[in-house]
């Protein structure tokens, strides 16, 4: 083949979105390829395996437990579906008319935070925060607060008693503490350039959030009983996604201050910024040029972290341990993984990934090995949720 | 003015008759036909030479419309722009253009959508059939603009002058000579007519080509109504097509500016003070019987600016000059809006849905363009520019005295140089001020080199320029002269032939607050260069 590289891949390209198939195909070829960690698999091809099919190759037990939730894109639709870890149970808990996207658990893992977009009176572009829950006739959805134009990155407070999250409703982009009691949404910040990604610390006494006021993104700390706010970062460059620790010592974010954007650690006050990878921090290699860390998610003992290892042409979930800034699952396709969420026994992770030709849902175990296909969906299935099973009712 | 509204005609009733061409003779069409696809080893250009020789369609027009279409790349469009059918292929044919494609070449119109040979052979059918249908001379490479123009599907007259003239003709004249796929580089013209007079810079940046567009209402008062956020799009098409769409009043869609495939060119289409319809236009006006038109609601474009790039987003590559370009405007339109240069404030399309899983795209190279863009707005990424401090407001009363250099790292904060990647930097004549120079040749498109000086005040000043002369400079050299609203206040031409190393008098403006711009344009004289090394603003006495 004579043709250049890019021109192969914008080919390519079309082949996939016309013949799904035959991408997956070539896919797997390229894993085929690619060495096996040893003993252990890095992926499994199971293109065209029944999801209950992969799920009998293990006994229950190992599968995770609980429910995930996620996105699922189908046609025009966009709404969002349950599936058991061992891929029974598929249930679609939105519907029209809008598009449902699913939100961060509740603390108790036993409620969903959704975004519903929609058009207001077939004019407006509206969003609408909404609580699901399970009920005695199926899973419920209650609005929160009022619809706005942009409503994005919802966080629980852990008591269960408020969000807060970025919203237009009172100029650009400014974060709002919306109480579940019904009372109207407070205004926490008044940045006229706006702050986004809103992360409450697990104990609830204050919010990290990033704003630009200073010159460039840098992420600051507002307590909430006292509103006193506190610069954490001071890099040239941007910082942003914070992501605090389970025991809220320390919080994990992304910045740009040598470069492409790196998974760093810091303590909550902002001091003894580093890497995460430490000595394993990535560079460009035969793997492709690092381009950027993302999407980073604590464990629930706060022991690893899972990320996203964005190359040239691939994305990759990588785990990575605090303690030492290895990553437990080195090896890398040719793929883009994304949106990593971990069970809440830590035991297993979900992420989605193209690896198979769709997009689709894979769990891993902890150490992001043994990745097995969860879903086979119509169109692209990503954005998943891990929540706990049921109790018998919804009740606290 | 008259030639340009026969040949409008003309296409018209060229689109017309092709369509109904197609319809009434589809009875005798030959049934689909496999046709030999690309092996191992085979190259485009020779798909292109046997689709060339099928159809008798110059293989090197058909390549140079692929490439100012695609670049080549087989591309498989999103529906970026409301209402107008997604490209497919090397040669971006869209909606009905695949079946009438496939139906007189006899090919499976699926394949025509998918398949890079199928796909060129049904366009060079198609241009083929416009052929027979304005009897054109076949074998004068020239001869077939109007093809060119009536394949294209743009409607606005000035449009296809752009897309005839810079984006097909403007490839044969300078070639391609890539991995499998060369045009040599052609003299050729396009037997098509050009505009007779330079068109207006935009009223926001002065660099671009003024095209407006009825799409647009009134911001909202208040914050919520001040651009927060500068919008990456891409056109899922060519440029032409793209600002033309965008300014049909049919397509109830638009954007503030649209970035041509090489940074050359950027056509702004809406006030920055006007809200563009660029995100998510889920009001069908039509749907509600024609009503409000203008009321599209979506809160997104109320604090934001829009910028198209010509382009796809699955291509695998952006060209410099189009980042470049784009970076230099988004510098321009943050420092006049007060929006940071940053990931929160400059993001791609996909980033407005609630939450989205394409942003960034996987091509458009996000670290260096915003990079970049803080270059050009003289703080370098690892220097982030220190907030304003203010106790320290400009005091408007000190006398004003700007020199903004070619050299940005020498301008102050008053100062700023704005020039597209086609300038090219030299210090290879003497008289320079500073550090050296731009120059860029004559021709008939529109590249201002852009001083700018802000005043906190209004003044009255006298604008001077340095150059360093040469023989080989421009007789009438036009420097364009803009108050802080975007009145053009004067047209000055000079000889840089002469008067090399000095300042030289322009006139004298009453400038008002903001940024007034002194623009060098290259409409002009061909056959010369025209130079941009410095301008000064100095207060009149």
């Amino acid at each position: 083949m004579t043709l250049p590289r890019g021109r192969r891949r914008a080919i390519f390209a079309v082949g996939a979105a016309c013949a799904a198939a035959g991408a997956g195909a070539l896919l797997a070829g390229w894993w085929l390829r690619s060495p096996p960690s040893p003993g252990r698999t890095l992926a499994h091809g199971t293109s065209s395996a029944a999801a209950s099919g992969v799920a009998a190759a293990r006994p229950a037990s190992e599968l995770g437990t609980g429910l995930i939730a996620f996105e699922s894109e189908r046609g025009a639709e966009r709404e969002i579906y349950l599936v058991r870890p061992d891929g029974s149970g598929l249930e679609r808990i939105t519907s029209p008319p809008g598009q449902s996207y699913p939100g961060p658990p509740s603390p108790d893992r036993r409620r969903l935070l959704a975004v519903s977009a929609e058009e207001d009176a077939g004019r407006a572009h509206q969003e609408r925060l909404a609580l699901l829950e399970p009920g005695p006739a199926g899973w419920t959805s209650r609005p929160l607060g009022d619809p706005s134009g942009r409503l994005r990155n919802p966080a629980w407070l852990p008591d269960r008693s408020g969000v807060v999250l970025e919203s237009d409703a009172s100029g650009f982009v400014a974060i709002e503490l919306l109480r579940l009691d019904g009372r109207p949404a407070e205004r926490l910040t008044t940045e006229p350039s706006g702050s986004f990604e809103p992360a409450v610390r697990p104990d609830g006494g204050a919010i990290a959030f990033v704003s630009s006021a200073d010159g460039n993104p840098e992420i600051y700390r507002l307590e909430l009983g006292t509103r006193q706010l506190s610069r954490l970062t001071w890099s040239p460059g941007e910082d942003g996604s914070p992501v605090w620790a389970p025991d809220g010592a320390q919080l994990a974010y992304l910045s740009q201050r040598h470069g492409a954007f790196r998974a760093y650690l810091m303590g909550a006050d902002g001091s003894h910024p580093r890497p995460l990878l430490g000595a394993h921090d990535p560079t460009d290699g035969p793997e492709g040029r690092f381009l950027a860390h993302a999407e980073l998610a604590f464990s629930p003992d706060g022991s690893r972290v899972a990320l996203v290892e964005q190359r040239e042409g691939r994305a990759v979930v990588q785990i990575v341990r605090v303690a030492d800034g290895e990553v437990l699952n080195a090896g890398a396709g040719r793929w883009h993984d994304q949106t990593p969420s971990w069970s809440p026994d830590g035991r297993h992770l979900v992420f989605a990934s193209d690896r198979n030709g769709n997009l689709d849902l894979f769990v891993a175990e902890a150490d992001g090995l043994d990745p097995r296909q969860l879903t086979h969906c119509p169109g692209a299935c990503w954005l998943p949720r891990w929540l706990e099973a049921l109790p018998a009712t919804s009740a606290d | 003015m008259l030639e340009h509204a026969r040949f409008a005609s003309i296409f018209t009733l060229a689109l017309l008759t092709a369509a109904g061409c197609s319809a009434g003779n589809q009875g005798e069409l030959p049934q689909p036909v496999s046709v030999e696809t690309m092996t191992e080893g085979d190259s485009l250009d020779a798909l292109f030479d046997r689709a060339s020789v099928a159809q008798d369609v110059p293989a090197e027009l058909l390549k140079a419309v692929a490439w100012a279409e695609t670049h080549a790349q087989m591309v498989a469009g999103g529906e970026e722009l409301e209402g107008l059918a997604p490209a497919f292929g090397l040669m971006a044919l869209r909606g009905d253009q695949i079946e009438q494609g496939a139906a007189l070449a006899g090919l499976d119109p699926v394949a025509v959508q998918s398949e890079a040979e199928p796909n060129v052979r049904a366009a060079a059918a198609l241009m083929s059939d416009f052929a027979d249908t304005l009897a054109i001379d076949r074998a004068s490479l020239g001869a077939w603009a109007p093809v060119v123009a009536a394949q294209s599907g743009i409607e606005s007259f000035a449009a296809q002058v752009g897309w005839v003239w810079d984006d097909v003709y403007g490839t044969l004249h300078q070639g391609v000579e890539i991995e499998g796929f060369h045009i040599d580089p052609n003299d050729v013209l396009p037997t098509f007519p050009l505009f007779d007079s330079p068109p207006t810079p935009g009223p926001d940046y002065a660099g671009s080509v003024w095209r407006p567009s009825p799409n647009y209402s009134s911001r909202p008062s208040g914050n919520s109504g001040t651009p927060h956020m500068v919008v990456i799009h891409t056109c899922e098409g060519s440029y032409s097509g793209c600002w033309d769409w965008l300014t049909r009043s049919a397509s109830q869609v638009s954007a503030h500016y649209v970035v041509n495939s090489t940074g050359s060119e950027i056509s702004q289409l809406v006030r920055e003070s006007k809200k563009a319809w660029h995100v998510a236009a889920t009001y069908h006006c039509s749907l509600n019987g024609g009503q409000e038109c203008g009321l599209d609601g979506v809160a997104s474009n109320n604090f934001t600016i829009g910028i198209e790039h010509a382009g796809y987003e699955s291509q695998s590559s952006w060209s410099a000059g189009v980042i470049d370009a784009s970076a230099a405007l988004v510098c321009n339109i943050t420092h006049d809006q007060g929006i940071p240069i940053d990931s929160y404030h400059v993001v791609a399309h996909g980033k407005l849905q609630p939450y989205n899983r394409t942003d960034p795209g996987p091509n458009w190279p996000w670290a260096d363009y915003l990079a970049k863009a803080n270059a050009d707005c003289g703080a370098a990424p690892d220097d982030p520019p220190a907030p304003p401090d203010p106790n320290d407001p400009p005091n408007p009363d000190s006398p004003v005295s700007i020199i903004i250099d070619s050299n940005q790292a020498a301008n102050g904060a008053s100062a700023q140089i704005l020039v597209s990647a086609k300038w090219t930097a030299s210090t290879n004549v003497a008289g320079y001020y500073n550090t050296g120079y731009y120059w860029r040749s004559t021709g008939p498109t529109t590249d201002l080199a852009q001083f700018k000086a802000y005043l906190a005040a209004p003044k009255s000043v006298i604008v001077e320029a340095w150059w360093p002369a040469a023989s080989d400079r421009s007789p009438d050299a036009p420097f364009i002269i803009f108050d802080a609203q975007g009145n053009q206040l004067d047209t000055v031409l000079v000889d840089q032939r002469q008067n090399g190393g000095q300042w030289v008098q322009l006139g004298t403006y009453n400038f008002t607050a903001g940024w007034n711009v002194v623009a060098l344009s290259r409409w002009t004289t061909p056959g010369h260069v025209v130079v941009a090394d410095a301008v000064r603003v100095r207060e009149t006495s």
